[in-house]
């Protein structure tokens, strides 16, 4: 079952803009979890697997940005860089998604891949590929939540696009466009949407690009998704195999917490300085959302600072297990 | 005004310098010659020294306000606030000159930020890009390498932007007291560890004092009275007179030895700063066996000084004294004879042919701007490593006069100019040269006192390429070089490998187009000349049959 949500209704342009503050956020929430497994694969190792985590990754990424673009077009404010927008790991996806399902933060394995990734991005209707049947005046899976906050746009109408031009971001994604009307605040969901579940009737989103969902099942089969007459959906994991090699993986050890290292170790000086990083990323991110687009090569410079130092950290030792740190997704407002 | 003067604020901890070494060694430079081992750790003839992963990072780690001193006292809410670097952006970068001139790392996109024990920023600034200077073995237990180590970082903070400081009356302070929204700053480094298996490794004791900066002084140094080492357990400082508080403020922060690298200041018996060296007039005595005076307050001690001590200083030297038993003190630091003093503000240059820069020199007496001073200007090999290729050549492709004379404040400026040197150095681009100056009337050549005050210049060859640059002909022996010398790259892109360069190309070119003062900027090394940058921005752009940037023809040999 795809995983329920528990959100507020949306009854104004206020409303609105809570829920797209917390589609910034739920964007947002994953990449942790998906950037820890990818990097985790060491350098050269479980090449097809790497690659397909990447393209999730950048994926969510753009929809982190049309989110914010969206936000920002209906007269709101992304707010991306406060100690609560970062999620607790392990823990719940916002807006209460999953109930009592925890997003952690391991190494790459299969069983993360399943029980973690597969779970985030498990569509309405897996591989059914029935048609959205719900009210969109109710939701409770995210496929939901997004069509709800489309049906509401239109609903509104173009009188609600009050924002200033100058805030949105374009670029690096061919898809990361400016949202200025109904029109184009629809088709930016509709790319969230399709990039996560792919389309109702079909497991790509576009042309050789497979929805999330069924990237990570591939990594999990071992097989690439490809066209089969004989299969009752039309499609199988028969394709050429995405194999997975155990020792291409750092051994980090589950779900690193900074506020447990121990003092004056090298893992603490080295998780610290991750936290760091990461709580600039947040800001420079926090800038290119509000106001200065510029910004946004800055970003992309600490997220290449980023991967770095994670791996840094997933070769430092922690225990005579040989199990190493890992990065935390930690706030940390200096260093 | 300075970091000497008031208000002044002192701040400790640690900072993380994480050069990659694997370039110390000037034939690592030659990719005909490079070998894997010169990737791995081990001696630099075999191997790259000790941190060939490293990443170029330089920051502030753990560091607080310790101490303030301004009218309102010694105590003020903003103790124990974080001095943090930036914050939205990747680390600054510690940057050689050159392989042959590693004597002058520069700290090059640091941001300087104060934030409260409540995470609210007080205020921010743009650390100017500057060279560390006054290298010299301050770990008294001495080690191998830059482990024993001292030196310092003086500059100013641009750019201030200011929180809200209302809580601090000492913030207040020094936002009034300061100009052009600049700020003094000075820090002294030591116990760098240099052990790839210690916690510590590549971070060390940082110790400093931020002051406010007044419009017309030097950027890089305080114009003062300044103090030459007659003993090797001292090192060069600097004092302020200031008459109006009836004070002198001495700065020993990097003029003490310690008794191991980082550790406590090494006692050597009473200390006194003292006027005049044959009789002299004691000030007081250096209460540095407190740990608190390094500690807290940066080795910076002030000495009440009453009218007839100001008179005497206005024509007598500043000495620093060591008590001996049963006999006179040991003179261990002096003003020159006749109390003149002469330094370059910014002396590190990066020009390609057809640049030019700007050279200030200041020339003081006792403290007091000197007018009308000769200075004689000529090349030197300065610290300069000679040892592999000859400098300074050829010396008609760095032009600069041959003697300046100061204005009525003390100051002549003078301009270097570059053109194209060839390739005097085969695979090193460019050439490095030292300027040297020295006080004609002081009549010892080029020299100062102080070995690290000349000028360090890499003038860049222009080399000629053609209109549409091919990947093998041209762009892959320049991003090879870099590939063998920063392998930490490796982990993002193959920048010798063609397939991995064009992959990750809108990046590249965003780094390569950037200002250089960015911290992203590319190369981290800030050593591309800007015909070869151009070379390859060019090719970045092009466009061969397959829509990808030129190939060209794999040579024979490669």
């Amino acid at each position: 079952m795809p995983l329920k949500i528990r959100a507020e209704a949306i009854h104004d342009v206020e409303g609105l803009r809570r829920s797209l503050q917390n589609a910034v956020e739920l964007e947002h929430a994953t990449l942790p979890t998906y950037l820890t497994a990818m990097y985790s694969i060491k350098d050269g190792s479980n090449k097809e697997i790497a690659g397909l985590i990447k393209s999730i990754v950048m994926e969510e990424m753009l929809h982190f940005g049309l989110a914010c673009n969206i936000l920002n077009a209906v007269g709101g404010a992304p707010r991306i860089n406060t100690p609560n927008f970062i999620p607790t790991y392990p823990g719940p996806l916002p807006m209460g998604i999953g109930e009592d399902f925890l997003v952690t933060l391991k190494k790459l394995s299969l069983e993360q891949v399943h029980d973690t990734f597969m779970r985030i991005e498990e569509p309405e209707h897996p591989i059914e590929f029935e048609s959205l049947a719900a009210e969109p005046e109710q939701y409770d899976t995210i496929g939901q939540f997004y069509e709800a906050v489309k049906y509401k746009i239109r609903k509104f109408g173009p009188g609600i696009f009050t924002g200033d031009p100058a805030l949105q971001v374009s670029g690096v994604f061919p898809q990361l466009v400016p949202v200025h009307d109904v029109e184009t605040a629809c088709q930016a969901i509709d790319v969230i949407i399709r990039q996560g579940e792919g389309t109702a009737t079909n497991p790509f989103d576009s042309p050789g690009e497979l929805a999330h969902f069924y990237k990570f099942e591939e990594i999990y089969r071992g097989k690439q998704l490809v066209p089969d007459a004989t299969a009752p959906n039309g499609f199988s994991y028969t394709g050429p195999p995405i194999p997975f090699d155990p020792a291409g993986v750092f051994p980090m050890a589950d779900n690193p917490d900074t506020t447990k290292l121990p003092a004056g170790s090298r893992a603490l000086f080295l998780s610290q300085q991750f936290n760091y990083t990461y709580t600039s990323l947040l800001n420079a991110l926090h800038q290119t959302f509000n106001g200065q687009p510029s910004r946004l090569d800055t970003a992309i410079g600490v997220m290449y600072s980023l991967r770095l130092q994670a791996q840094e950290l997933m070769q430092t030792p922690i225990d005579a297990a040989g199990q190493t740190a890992g990065p935390a997704w930690q706030y940390q407002p200096v260093q | 005004m300075s970091y000497l003067d008031q208000p002044r604020l002192c701040f400790a901890g640690r900072f993380q310098a994480d050069p990659s070494t694997v370039n110390n060694d000037p034939t690592h430079f030659n990719n005909a010659t490079f070998q894997p081992n010169f990737q791995q750790p081990g001696p630099g003839a075999t191997n790259g020294w000790w941190n060939p992963r490293g990443t170029g990072g330089w920051r502030f780690y753990g560091c607080t306000v310790t101490a303030v001193d301004f009218e309102g006292g010694v105590a003020d809410p903003v103790i124990g606030a974080a001095v943090s670097d930036a914050d939205d952006r990747v680390s600054a970068k510690i940057v050689d000159l050159d392989p042959l001139q590693q004597g002058v790392s520069e700290i090059w996109g640091f941001q300087v930020r104060l934030v409260g024990v409540d995470n609210k920023e007080l205020l921010r600034g743009d650390y100017r890009v500057a060279a560390f200077s006054d290298m010299w073995g301050r770990g008294a237990g001495s080690s191998a390498g830059d482990t024993s180590a001292g030196a310092f970082w003086q500059s100013v903070l641009e750019n201030v932007v200011w929180g809200d400081v209302s809580c601090s009356p000492f913030l207040t302070a020094l936002r009034a007291a300061t100009q052009q929204d600049r700020l003094s700053i000075k820090f002294n480094v030591d116990g760098y560890n240099m052990s790839s298996n210690d916690p510590e490794f590549t971070t060390g004791r940082v110790v400093g004092a931020i002051g406010p900066y007044f419009e017309g002084e030097p950027a890089w140094f305080t114009i003062g009275r300044h103090l030459v080492p007659s003993a090797p357990i001292v090192n060069y400082m600097t004092c302020i007179v200031d008459s109006v508080r009836g004070r002198v403020v001495a700065d020993f922060g990097n003029a003490l030895q310690t008794t191991i690298p980082g550790g406590p200041v090494n006692p050597i018996g009473t200390l006194s700063l003292a006027i005049g060296a044959s009789t002299p007039t004691p000030l007081g005595d250096l209460t540095y066996t407190d740990p608190d005076w390094y500690g807290k307050r940066a080795g910076i001690q002030e000495f009440p000084v009453g009218p007839a001590e100001l008179a005497a200083l206005e024509s007598n030297s500043l000495v620093l004294l060591q008590s001996q038993a049963g006999g006179p003190p040991n003179v261990l630091l002096t003003e020159n004879p006749g109390g003149w003093y002469l330094r370059a503000d910014c002396f590190v240059f990066r020009l390609n042919p057809g640049e030019s820069a700007e050279v200030e020199l200041r020339v003081s007496k006792y403290g007091k701007p000197l007018a009308g001073a000769d200075i004689l200007l000529g090349f030197t090999n300065g610290q300069i490593d000679n040892s592999s290729f000859l400098i300074n050549a050829p010396a008609d492709a760095l032009q600069f006069p041959a003697s300046v004379t100061t204005d009525a404040l003390g100051r002549a400026v003078f301009r270097l100019t570059a053109s194209n040197p060839g390739s005097p150095r085969n695979y090193l681009d460019g050439q490095v040269y030292g300027v040297g100056y020295g006080l004609k009337a002081a009549n010892v050549g080029l020299l100062t006192p102080n070995p690290s005050d000349f000028v360090s210049v890499l003038v860049w060859t222009e080399t000629d390429f053609p209109p549409e640059p091919t990947w093998w002909q041209h762009v892959q022996p320049v991003l090879q070089q870099y590939q063998n010398l920063y392998p930490r790259m490796g982990n993002i892109v193959h920048l010798g490998e063609y397939d991995s360069v064009v992959a990750n190309l809108p990046a590249l070119q965003a780094v390569f187009t950037m200002d250089r003062h960015n911290p992203n900027y590319m190369p981290a090394t800030r050593d591309l000349s800007g015909s070869k940058l151009a070379m390859i921005l060019a090719w970045m752009k092009s466009k061969g049959p397959d829509g990808k940037p030129l190939l060209g023809v794999q040579p024979a040999n490669s």
